[in-house]
């Protein structure tokens, strides 16, 4: 059964009364300006301390008695059968204690074909020179435009193309009929690579029948279903941990095959294995974000309204798809005729895997950027044009937002940018320091969704544990779930303990991606312990002889009734459960449907270009962005600048180069694929816009961790093109390009 | 190192507990700014001059967070492999092995290096402090204190080579300008991008470090 | 790594000495960043190493305002960058070295090793290319990904010398001290570097059992300037995608003793010879630093992904002049 809610939102500056239904058991919706003690605090995150001195677990860093080292040997050719491999003069070798043979196939160079576990870890490298292997090394492809050509060598037997995934509204050919002007152009973007510091990699244990693995992941159901799966193992027998994960970024999101490798040495040698992968190997093996060829047309009339909007896009990630990047272009503008069509194209590189708002970062670079050009075309301030499209309802789904605030993040981000006084149209500027700016928009899901389990206890001595199967990747899930806890007994998140990352706890969560861990976890949180509290309501009840709705949770305290002189301190309360202990559950209860739930945000960028190298200095990124409620905002802001961050390591600087004569990829180390470091960092303003949805869930959050890199690159470039005179539709922004292009306009220019 | 890891707790959760309870203990603190050099190239190993030490392992005497610490190493192990293999202690992180990112750093005399790219034996006759010895018991050391108020951290797997950049920074730049900070931290990669709150961290630690020595 | 042996020597002899038994199986570490790089990769797999950190007197710069400076081989590139004499009197010595790597690499990297280093070609490094370097018959770079590759030196092997210190040094007519078994000479730094046409095998003309010892800086002379400008694609441990170092006198706003080598560049620190001489005895107007950088790339060979480098080093060679003047 289900009940209705009346209660009203801040949205814009304005407030805006809303209905819903809720099912009957949901604790009370905290409203807009619910006045909380913990929730909404800058808090420190509860594991900083064993983040700082060290003392942080990783998977890396597992040891247990009698652990062996494992090593994989993978195929060095982007395509090749296994005619023959022995691994006797690996296995002979003194301190090893297990051998395996693994792929007879590789479909890209880094693929596992053999892997050996030894007493340490230089000995298991050592092995891996002894396994003696010959290939027949076959045709292959790794440029993606070759591999379109009918006559490239098959990726897949099925060819080397999937798709196009078509979507349509309206009429695109009505559109670009009704339009006073068309711009189009074709953007293009590279390979990128997540780069988790702490590489991929598990340990094994088995114990007789039972397995243990940790496993450096933001998924361990994921994890544990997947190898109770390779092991037909019932799920009962396979026990998944994760204490602390050293980034993730999405690319730990399922199970690999190094894990099940690492549980089969294990298991051969009758000993726990750790293998972790090598940066080498984490380059080639682990996923990627996929590239992008985007041809670009857009309609508009005259006054800048969006009549007609078609993407044709192709590009690959190696032999997985994934390369579609339509949704910006379909969702975040108001434009009645759409039609996106996307071909993914295979390779012999290494696979996709979803990475920070996957396919959103490589479609809003191309339409932020095409709208710019549009801008320039109609002589418009690039924010008006966006204003001028701000979609009132989701564009997709014809639904109504829970809420959006973005009206107020471009009002509030250009003021803390200075828009109105910095943009000025984009014309051929003096001197070899040039300024200019630009600006993008962010739009994200984040919603949170069920199934997630949620568990509560709390004992006669006061102390409190919630546990739930979900993870931390650095994103401060222990401490806003601790917050939670802390809000609903008024007590502080030092005092509750948080046990997450396991699976042996069996209450479910889902993997950390998709900006949903907040959203989910959250909400069961807050019933558990709602639930919790209840039930110790109830037996303060009966041991008072006071009614259970007469009680209240205060500062440190249990209230009864208003008489401040029967209040209980939470020690002496708890300590009414005598050998009780109070254990309650709390799930995680569908979204009210009739909504689109989004996050928005828009970001400003200032750069500087060096007209006589091409060199790109971002001076200024101004954020604002919304995230439902804030639960932490001193976290949410690490996750927006964290997101800015990547996102200008993407404009500037990032791509995975292969050698298209020998199949490679040459750039797998952290020299020559380059990564944004401080040097490269720009003053960051990041404003928190609240737009607190007392819709989408019972503590009115969403999730931040993708929003804030999707509109950094558009930001960027719409920058540079805006300093320079000339756009660069090509990623990343380096020097060459800058530098070549900017010779061609002088050269142009007589 | 023993936590009975192999036996399957009943308790969910107990046994990481468990394991977590036997680590950061017997650590001595070192002193925050002050590091003793060593007296000789070689530290305390004597008479091997001029010969062939290896393949296999050889004893090496390293000074390790204020305790000297005797240990056997084929001469091709790293300091850093050594840090974590041989003298557990895994707070120095292995991420890049090229010398790339500074997840490794440790401070040698005070001033930080790559543990990756250092043969422990090279490491012999130094003062070697590794986030396991900044903290002086309870006490964190200032530039801990800053990260954990400013959030200079996410995934956490950069942050003990990011402190140990700040405080040999600080030990050479006590009141730091923004770009001394950024040339500073330019050899540790954060790929959650905490650098901005690094940055303030660094500032405030600089202000607390300075208070604590006037 | 593979397994090795480890020797400590304590004087440059015992070093040559070692490592002209079996000359094939050794290799001198001094900072090691270099080396182990490589032995991680396997492209060199050496069966001992000699440490030349033991042998004392090499870490030190001695200061003659006379004789000029002689820095020891051992000395580390963030020593060099902050010594008070090499900033004030030899400024593009300081920044090379402040343009190296990272505050952590630049404080174990020595002055011997970054001058010896091996190149950072991306083919040469790695283990699967047999490139030219490796004894295999042909360079990577000429048809495949050449963007960081050389614009000079017509080949056969095409990778720019890495060092951030060779430019300025060779501008600063920098000599370069060398033992080996026959004793010790001393020769000028322009001429220690290497073509791949002479030697595609090594960078310089040390032999196996040859080590560097001191690198000596003539006196600076009267109103003698200098700078180094290096642009890399990320501000920190980045090789240059070009850069250029100059010296030069400014006598009454003239120059005299121009010296120009450019970086990233070709396989060894680059001379501008030609466009040296359009300097002497003129002063530097921005038509004339134009001209002087232009005249420096007119013989440039880019490969097919680096054009990009010849408006680069034209700019940063203008820049430079301007600088200076």
């Amino acid at each position: 059964m289900s009940k209705k809610i009346t209660t009203y939102l801040r949205e814009n500056g304005r407030r805006r009364e809303v209905t819903f239904q809720v099912p009957d058991d949901e604790p009370r919706r905290w409203g807009a300006d619910e006045l909380l003690r913990v929730v909404g605090q800058p808090i420190r995150r509860v594991d900083a301390l064993e983040k700082v001195t060290g003392r942080a677990r990783y998977t890396y860093d597992i040891e247990l008695p009698g652990m062996l080292y494992g090593k994989i040997l993978r195929c060095p050719h982007p395509r090749a059968k296994v005619i023959s491999l022995d691994l006797r003069p690996a296995k002979k070798m003194r301190g090893i204690k297990a051998a395996i043979a693994w792929k007879e196939e590789a479909l890209f160079a880094g693929e596992e074909v053999a892997a050996v576990a030894g007493v340490t870890k230089d000995i298991a490298e050592d092995a891996i020179h002894h396994i003696r292997v010959e290939y027949d090394v076959l045709p292959f492809v790794v440029d993606q435009d070759q591999a379109k050509n009918s006559r490239a060598p098959r990726v897949r037997e099925e060819g080397n193309t999937q798709g196009p995934q078509i979507y349509a509204r309206g009429d695109i050919q009505d559109g670009f009929a009704s339009a006073d002007l068309i711009v189009e152009a074709t953007y293009t973007t590279p390979v990128v690579i997540h780069v988790p510091l702490e590489t991929h990699g598990s340990v094994a244990q088995w114990n007789g029948d039972e397995l243990t693995v940790w496993d450096s992941t933001q998924a361990v159901f994921s994890v544990r279903d997947a190898l109770a799966q390779a092991f037909e193992m019932p799920k009962s027998k396979v026990r998944v941990i994760k204490e602390h994960t050293g980034g993730a970024f999405g690319s730990k999101l399922w199970m690999r095959d190094y894990t099940v490798i690492a549980a089969k040495l294990a298991r051969q040698a009758g000993r726990p294995v750790k293998l972790m992968l090598s940066r080498e190997e984490d380059f080639l093996c682990t996923g990627n974000r996929p590239s992008s060829v985007q041809q670009l047309r857009v309609g508009a009339t005259r006054d800048g309204t969006l009549t007609a909007l078609h993407l044709r896009s192709y590009g690959t990630a190696g032999i997985t798809g994934g390369a579609g990047c339509s949704w910006p272009i379909r969702g975040i503008y108001r434009c009645e005729n759409v039609k996106t069509e996307e071909t993914d194209v295979f390779t012999n590189a290494g696979p996709a895997c979803p990475f920070r708002a996957p396919g959103f970062v490589q479609g809003s670079f191309a339409l932020e950027s095409i709208l710019d050009e549009l801008a320039e075309k109609l002589e418009m301030d690039p924010l008006e044009l966006r204003k001028k499209n701000y979609a009132e309802v989701d564009p997709v789904q014809g639904l109504p937002y829970s809420i959006k605030a973005l009206a107020e993040e471009y009002e509030v981000g250009a003021k803390a940018f200075d828009w109105k006084r910095k943009w000025q149209p984009a014309h051929v500027k003096k001197g070899t320091s040039r300024r200019g700016v630009g600006l993008g928009t962010a739009m994200w899901f984040g919603a949170g969704a069920p199934p997630c389990h949620v568990e509560a206890v709390i004992r006669s001595d006061g102390s409190v544990t919630i546990s739930c199967g979900t993870q931390d990747i650095g994103t401060a899930t222990r401490t806003i779930m601790a917050q939670i806890a802390a809000e609903e007994l008024g007590l502080d998140v030092g005092e509750i303990e948080v046990d997450i990352g396991d699976t042996e706890s069996e209450l479910y969560a889902p993997s950390s991606g998709g900006s949903q861990t907040a959203a989910t976890v959250t909400p069961a949180t807050r019933v558990a312990l709602t639930n919790a509290r209840n039930q110790l309501f109830e037996v303060l009840a009966s041991k008072l002889g006071v009614a259970s709705e007469s009680l209240a949770i205060g500062d440190h305290r249990v209230l009864v009734g208003d008489d401040p002189s029967k209040s209980l301190a939470w020690a002496d309360a708890t300590r009414h459960l005598g050998r009780d202990i109070i254990v309650a559950l709390g799930s995680r209860a569908p979204n009210p449907e009739g909504f689109s739930y989004r996050t928005f945000g828009a970001q400003f960028a200032e750069v500087e270009v060096d007209t006589e190298t091409g060199q790109v200095q971002v001076l200024k990124i101004v954020s604002a962005q919304d995230c439902g409620r804030a639960i932490n905002p001193l976290t949410v802001q690490g996750q927006i600048k964290g997101g800015i961050v990547q996102g200008l390591s993407y404009a500037l600087l990032e791509e995975r180069i292969m050698d298209r004569e020998k199949g490679l990829m040459l750039n797998a180390n952290l020299e020559d694929y380059k990564i944004a470091g401080s040097l490269e960092m720009p003053e960051i303003d990041s404003i928190i816009v609240d737009a607190t949805d007392p819709i989408v869930n019972n503590v009115g959050a969403k999730g931040i961790g993708e929003p804030p890199i999707i509109p950094t690159a558009g930001a960027i470039a719409n920058a540079v093109a805006n300093a320079i005179g000339v756009r660069i539709r090509d990623l990343p922004l380096t020097p060459d390009k800058i530098l070549m292009a900017l010779e061609q306009q002088e050269k142009r220019a007589g | 190192m023993d936590q009975g890891q192999s036996k399957r707790v009943k308790r969910r959760g107990m046994s990481r507990r468990g394991f977590l309870k036997g680590l950061g203990s017997g650590v001595l603190a070192s002193g925050f700014w002050h590091f003793g050099g060593g007296d000789s190239l070689l530290g305390n190993d004597q008479g091997e001059r001029n010969t062939s030490l290896g393949p296999g392992e050889v004893p090496i005497t390293l000074k390790v967070n204020g305790r000297s610490h005797t240990v056997k190493v084929e001469p091709r192990m790293t300091l850093i492999d050594c840090l974590r293999m041989k003298l557990h202690l895994p707070g120095t992180k292995p991420v890049c092995d090229r010398g790339e990112c500074g997840a490794c750093t440790v401070l040698l005399d005070g001033k930080s290096v790559y543990s990756c790219m250092m043969l422990a034996m090279d490491a012999r006759g130094k003062a070697i402090t590794t986030i396991e010895g900044l903290s002086s018991g309870d006490t964190l050391h200032p530039v801990q204190e800053a990260f954990i108020q400013h959030d200079g951290l996410q995934c956490g797997f950069c942050t003990p080579g990011q402190i140990l950049a700040v405080t040999a920074l600080l030990n050479e730049h006590p009141d730091p300008t923004d770009e001394e900070i950024r040339v500073g931290l330019s050899g540790n990669l954060c790929r959650c991008g905490a650098y901005p709150h690094i940055f303030e961290a660094v500032q405030t630690a600089a202000v607390s470090i300075r208070a604590q020595k006037k | 790594m593979r397994p090795f042996t480890y020797r400590n020597v304590e004087t440059v002899e015992e070093a040559v000495a070692a490592l002209g038994t079996k000359p094939r199986t050794k290799k001198a570490i001094a900072g090691g960043i270099d080396l182990l790089g490589e032995m991680k990769e396997q492209i060199v797999e050496p069966e001992e190493l000699i440490n030349l950190k033991t042998i004392p007197g090499l870490d030190t710069i001695s200061d003659d305002r006379k004789k000029g400076l002689r820095i020891g081989a051992l000395v580390t590139l963030v020593e060099i960058h902050r010594h008070a004499t090499i900033q004030k009197r030899y400024p593009a010595l300081a920044e090379g070295a402040l343009s190296v790597g990272t505050p952590q690499i630049r404080n174990i990297g020595t002055i011997g090793g970054n001058l010896c280093q091996r190149p950072r070609c991306w083919y040469y490094r790695n283990r699967v290319f047999r490139c030219l370097k490796k004894g295999g018959d042909r360079c990577y770079a000429v048809e495949g990904e050449n963007k960081y590759h050389a614009v000079f030196g017509e080949g056969p092997c095409h990778i720019v010398h890495p060092s951030d210190l060779a430019p300025p040094l060779v501008a600063l007519d920098a000599r370069v001290a060398i033992t080996g078994p026959t004793g010790s000479r001393t020769i000028a730094l322009d001429t220690f570097f290497t073509m791949p046409a002479q030697n595609i095998f090594g960078e310089n003309i040390l032999g196996r059992d040859e080590v560097v010892t001191h690198v000596d800086v003539p006196p600076d002379k009267i109103n003698q300037r200098s700078c180094y400008l290096k642009l890399r694609e990320k501000a920190s441990l980045d090789f240059a995608l070009a850069s250029v170092a100059v010296s030069l006198v400014l006598q009454d706003g003239q120059c005299q003793a121009v010296r120009i080598v450019l970086g990233g560049a070709a396989p060894i620190p680059w001379r501008a010879s030609e466009a040296e001489t359009l300097l002497l005895g003129k002063r530097i107007t921005p038509q004339r630093a134009l001209k002087v950088g232009e005249t420096a790339v007119a013989s440039a060979e880019p490969l097919s992904k680096n054009e990009f480098k010849v408006p680069l080093l034209r700019n940063l060679i203008r820049r430079a002049l301007l600088k200076l003047a």
